[in-house]
């Protein structure tokens, strides 16, 4: 039985009164609106006179294609449509999976739980879905219309492993593990060292799979998961040999295509270096935390361009002869480098900012020091750093422009294939550079949208 | 309760307990920095005995029970817990570790975990028990400490009683030998009170042996065997309850009883 109470008071304030109460609370906020509001309107009306009636967007319409793929053979491209879908499906799994843990995780801890609604949805990835808009509205055929609406309608369908039962969670994240390098793989092909990247992939699932509540750990587990992972390798590495997928290397993709593989693995294998050198800075062994701190201070005292060009001219001479590397890998590996610096101060502060107690009473139960770090300080440090480090991030995308000064044609980079057709040799400089501004913009956006949202999310039960 | 009352004659007035004796400290000096913080601190605690530790602010209680289970380390002088003498080897000190739980003031609960994996993760990962194994043990303590219902909250869905039960049954599910309570209760509500010290209680009367730094008299009167008086790093004075509340021996004791009672 509960008690009707009356609802709180209204605090909604109606459109005069807010107006009075939020523009006019007194004599110098009202003077403050008044210049501000004629300056911002006359700014709105520049950036529309630009975008809606002076500006000739036919660079842009006419040259879509290079600006998403650049330079990307044009007879592989079904390539990328088949990444893209593939991607599509693994985001709906993956998504699917997450919510339906964070429902069982809120139902059982009796915390309220919203479902995510199309609306939600919309709002937390509305610069994106702008994006894609402004992308169809220059799209001449119909194939990118086809390619968003397939991509669409995978990913609803991967959305329904919402309603898979609470033992197939596991069975989520793997499929969307695996659909990730199924979709990484339609492209660069399955041949070289692709099969490591899979197998990997298969081991953790055949590791956590073997995962059981009943057994008590010990050597007998030890040595099945050991098995069950050098299995798992070996058929990964035989059916590699046998089946091989043609593809298309990444020193030949260019274009938003690379802007977003290179800063997605600059992210990937940046985070786990920084962990380590943040780590290994706070060691009791000198030789280790000495090395970790002159590697941090040296990294954060260049800037990221000198790193770059080392990358390309020099790297060659300190690796063992005979190495080839592509000049994006050796991008790559700058831009992994710099950030893991910048990564490892973000989660040295993380580990600084955890009260002692928690570790004190880790060890007060028995742990050992490495269980207490992976157990306790890692999970809360991390946690608090979400923002700091999708921050670093954000300038990792940004920063990624870069690589168009050193030759490589990146969305940035395709401008100067653009501007050396004849018909765009000195007009649509602004348009074109306004488009890849807009393009930036939208992830950029959307990653800072989704740490805060992250944030918000993990502090579950923080009270 | 006949062997909790015949404990209290054989310690009465005795520093050095005879007989069964799980935790020995003999001399121990602790300082940090200048400052001594434990000055030749001598007792023997019996097992199943319970020994309350009071004292002014300062005058290293929390530092003699920190160094029991080495999350200090003493300067000089020997700790036995046991059998086994406390070192810097650090599979040593994990062995105490194990042997004895430890509540801190502040409770100190994992806020990034539920309440099940806060009390079954040291008996996973430190007694390597199945997950199963480790959860209906977990649910026994929490039973034990009168909140299995609240088992899949986060601590910070808790009010500060229920945080400091959880933290008792955490400690709990290492099975340990000893416990050691630092100011359990100095953070609670006073409404709150009352349900931590119930639980303390019945862990007493169950046998636990307990050391126990607290300012709760009543809870010294009910439960404990023995109660030391720690005054500027050293123990000035040990006594049964009754000896020790209504006929102190020491200036300083009459003194800090005359300011609390």
């Amino acid at each position: 039985m509960t008690v009707a109470t009356p609802p709180p008071p209204s605090t909604g304030l109606s459109g005069a009164a807010w107006i009075r109460a939020k523009l006019f609370p007194n004599i110098w906020s009202g003077i403050l609106t008044v210049v501000l509001v004629p300056i911002l309107l006359y700014l709105v009306y520049r950036t529309a006179l630009f975008v809606f009636v002076n500006a000739d967007w036919e660079a842009v319409e006419r040259n879509l294609t290079l600006f998403m793929q650049g330079t990307f053979p044009r007879d592989q491209q079904w390539r990328l449509v088949a990444q893209i879908f593939l991607f599509a499906l693994a985001l709906g799994v993956g998504a699917g999976t997450a919510s339906a843990t964070a429902r069982d995780r809120a139902l059982q801890a009796g915390l309220a739980y919203r479902p995510r609604t199309l609306g939600s949805v919309l709002r937390r990835f509305w610069s994106l879905i702008a994006f894609v808009l402004i992308l169809l509205y220059f799209a001449s055929t119909v194939t990118p219309w086809l390619v968003v609406l397939g991509a669409v309608a995978l990913a609803i369908i991967g959305l329904q492993s919402y309603r898979l039962p609470t033992s197939f969670r596991l069975y989520g994240w793997l499929l969307m593990a695996l659909l990730l390098v199924a979709g990484f793989q339609v492209v660069s092909g399955t041949t070289g060292r692709a099969w490591l990247v899979m197998a990997m992939v298969v081991g953790v699932g055949a590791w956590s799979l073997t995962e059981s509540s009943r057994i008590a750990p010990g050597w007998g587990t030890w040595a099945l998961k050991t098995v069950a992972v050098v299995v798992s390798t070996i058929v990964v590495f035989l059916v590699y040999s046998v089946v091989t997928v043609p593809g298309v290397g990444w020193d030949k993709w260019s274009g938003l295509h690379l802007t977003l593989w290179v800063s997605a693995l600059a992210i990937v294998l940046s985070f786990p270096i920084g962990l380590f050198l943040a780590l290994a800075r706070r060691s009791t062994l000198p030789a280790l935390r000495w090395l970790a701190t002159t590697y941090i201070e040296l990294i954060r005292g260049v800037p990221l361009i000198s790193l770059l060009f080392l990358g390309q001219y020099v790297l060659g001479f300190m690796l063992p002869a005979g190495t080839t590397l592509s000049s994006i890998s050796r991008a790559i590996a700058a831009m992994t480098l710099f950030t893991a610096a910048y990564v490892a101060e973000i989660v040295r502060g993380g580990l600084q900012s955890l009260p002692v107690g928690q570790i004190e009473a880790g060890q007060a139960l028995g742990l050992s020091t490495p269980s207490v770090m992976r157990l306790i300080v890692l999970p809360q440090a991390l946690r608090a750093v979400i923002p700091a480090m999708v921050g670093q991030f954000i300038s990792l995308f940004k920063d990624s422009s870069l690589l168009s000064i050193i030759a490589i044609l990146e969305f940035l980079g395709v401008r100067s294939l653009i501007h050396a057709q004849p018909d765009f040799r000195v007009t649509a400089h602004a348009e074109t550079l306004v488009f890849v501004a807009v393009g930036y913009w939208a992830f950029a956006y959307a990653m800072s949208r989704e740490s805060q949202r992250l944030e918000g999310r993990l502090r579950v039960g923080y009270g | 309760m006949s062997s909790s009352e015949s404990m209290r004659g054989v310690f009465a007035d005795a520093t050095r307990a005879e007989g069964d004796v799980i935790i020995e400290v003999e001399g121990v000096d602790k300082y940090f920095g200048d400052f001594q913080a434990l000055k030749d601190i001598n007792m023997a605690v019996g097992r199943r005995e319970v020994v309350v530790v009071i004292g002014p602010s300062g005058s290293g209680k929390s530092t003699l029970i920190r160094c029991i289970n080495r999350l200090e380390s003493h300067d000089r002088g020997r700790i036995v817990v046991d059998d086994i003498e406390l070192s810097g080897d650090i599979r040593n000190i994990q062995e105490i570790r194990r042997e004895t739980g430890m509540v801190f003031q502040s409770f100190n609960l994992f806020p990034h975990l539920t309440v099940l994996d806060n009390v079954t993760l040291a008996p996973r990962q430190v007694r390597n028990m199945a997950k199963d194994e480790a959860e209906q043990l977990a649910m026994q303590q929490l039973t034990r400490v009168k909140i299995p219902e609240q088992a899949r909250k986060y601590p910070g869905q808790l009010s500060g009683g229920q945080q400091q039960r959880v933290a008792i049954a955490r400690a709990l599910a290492m099975q340990p030998k000893v416990m050691l309570f630092d100011e359990p209760t100095s953070a609670l509500d006073p409404e709150m009170i009352k349900e931590v010290l119930d639980v303390m209680i019945e862990l007493a009367q169950g046998g636990m042996t307990m050391i126990v730094v607290t300012h709760e008299m009543g809870f010294a009167r009910a439960v404990a065997n023995r109660v030391v008086f720690m005054a500027e790093g050293e123990i000035v004075e040990v006594g049964t309850p009754e000896h020790f509340f209504t006929d102190p021996q020491e200036t300083r004791t009459k003194l800090f009883l005359s300011q609390i009672l």
